[in-house]
C-alpha cells in the first residue's frame, strides 16, 4: 500500500467517508473493513464484454482493496482474457484459464486461490473498470471490495 | 442498456441489463452439510473430548476425521477433492481468535475427512467453522459445513 495517498483523520491518516464500513470477511480471526459490491449474472458475449464500471465521487479516492471474477463454467470452457481499467488507462491485463472452480483474484491480498493476485490496495481516482472475454452464452459474478478516502 | 446503481457513499456503479447488483453481499447457494462420527487422535491414540476441549501435548501429531453428512444423514460420498488442500487452526488467547494460524493437511474423499498436523506451540487452538468455509469458498467449493468449532488445547 502506497501510504502517502492516505491522509486525512486520524491515527494511520485514512479518513472514511460516512459511517464504518461493515467488516467483509465473516471470521473474527481476519475480519477486514471495506464496502464491498456484489454483482452476479453478468452474461459475456464472444467478444470483450464491460462487467462493471465504477465512478469515484469527486473529492475522494478509491483505495480498492480486492476485486475479483467467478464463473460458472464447466471445466471444458475457458476464459481467455481479462482486464482492469483504472482512470481511463488498462493497468492490468491478462490472459488466462478461468475453468468451474475457480475465482480471479485481479487485486487483493487474502490467499488461498491459484489464479490472478497482481496487487494490492490500487488506488483509483475517477473511474474503474473490468471487462472479460469468455465463451459466449456464460455468465460471472463480479466481487470488488474498498474503501473510500478523502482526497486533498 | 446499462443499470446506474447510486450507492449511498456516493460511489455510482454501472452494471449490464440483466445482471444483479446485491447489497446485502451475493446469495449463498451452497449445500450445507455436518460432520458425524468425528474421531481424534494425538500420535495415534484416541483422544477423549472433555469440557469442549481436545487436549494434547506440544509437538504431537493430531489428526481429526469424520464422515459429512447431508440433511438425511448419509454421508455424502460424492465429495471429494482432487488434492489435498489445508485446514487452519487459529490460536486463541483469552478467548479471542488471534492471527496465529497453523495448517492441518486435509484429505477429503468419498464424503470422509481426514485432518492431519502437528500442533508444535502450547495453546488453545481451534478449527473454526466459519472460517474453514471461507477457505472453501476461496477454492470455489460448493459446498458448507455446518458444525460447532473444534478446540484442541496442547
Amino acid at each position: 500500500m502506497d501510504l502517502s495517498r492516505l491522509r486525512g483523520g486520524s491515527g494511520p491518516g485514512i479518513r472514511l467517508k460516512g459511517a464504518q464500513p461493515a467488516p467483509v470477511v465473516a471470521s473474527n480471526a481476519y475480519a477486514y473493513y471495506g464496502t464491498a459490491i456484489n454483482i452476479s449474472g453478468i452474461n459475456i458475449s464472444a467478444g470483450m464484454t464491460q462487467l462493471c464500471s465504477i465512478d469515484v465521487p469527486a473529492g475522494k479516492e478509491m483505495i480498492v482493496l480486492e476485486a475479483q471474477i467467478a464463473s460458472g463454467l464447466t471445466s471444458t470452457q475457458q476464459a481467455a482474457y481479462w482486464e482492469f481499467e483504472k482512470d481511463g488507462e488498462v493497468v492490468l491485463s491478462t490472459g488466462n484459464v478461468l475453468q468451474s472452480a475457480d475465482r480471479m483474484m485481479i487485486v487483493g491480498k487474502i490467499g488461498g486461490e491459484t489464479t490472478d493476485r497482481l496487487v494490492s490496495n490500487l488506488v483509483v481516482n475517477s473511474n474503474m473498470k473490468i471487462r472479460a472475454h469468455k465463451p459466449a452464452g456464460t455468465s460471472v459474478t463480479v466481487q470488488v471490495t474498498y474503501i473510500l478516502t478523502e482526497r486533498s | 442498456m446499462m443499470q446506474i446503481i447510486n450507492l449511498p457513499d456516493g460511489v455510482t456503479l454501472n452494471i449490464n441489463e440483466g445482471a444483479t447488483f446485491h447489497p446485502e453481499g451475493l446469495p449463498d447457494n451452497r449445500a450445507v452439510y455436518t460432520i458425524k462420527n468425528q474421531v481424534a487422535t494425538s500420535e495415534g491414540m484416541p483422544l477423549q473430548l472433555f469440557a469442549g476441549n481436545y487436549y494434547c501435548q506440544p509437538g504431537d501429531t493430531v489428526q481429526l476425521q469424520g464422515d459429512i453428512t447431508d440433511s438425511s444423514g448419509n454421508t455424502a460420498t460424492e465429495i471429494n477433492l482432487p488434492v489435498t488442500v489445508k485446514m487452519p487452526l487459529v490460536r486463541h488467547a483469552n478467548g479471542q481468535p488471534t492471527t496465529d494460524e497453523i495448517y492441518l493437511n486435509v484429505a477429503l474423499v468419498n464424503g470422509v475427512i481426514t485432518a492431519t498436523g502437528k500442533i508444535e506451540r502450547s495453546g488453545d487452538w481451534k478449527i473454526l467453522i466459519e472460517r474453514n468455509n471461507e477457505a472453501l469458498q476461496r477454492i470455489g467449493a460448493d459446498f458448507k459445513l455446518v458444525a460447532g468449532d473444534i478446540t484442541f488445547l496442547a
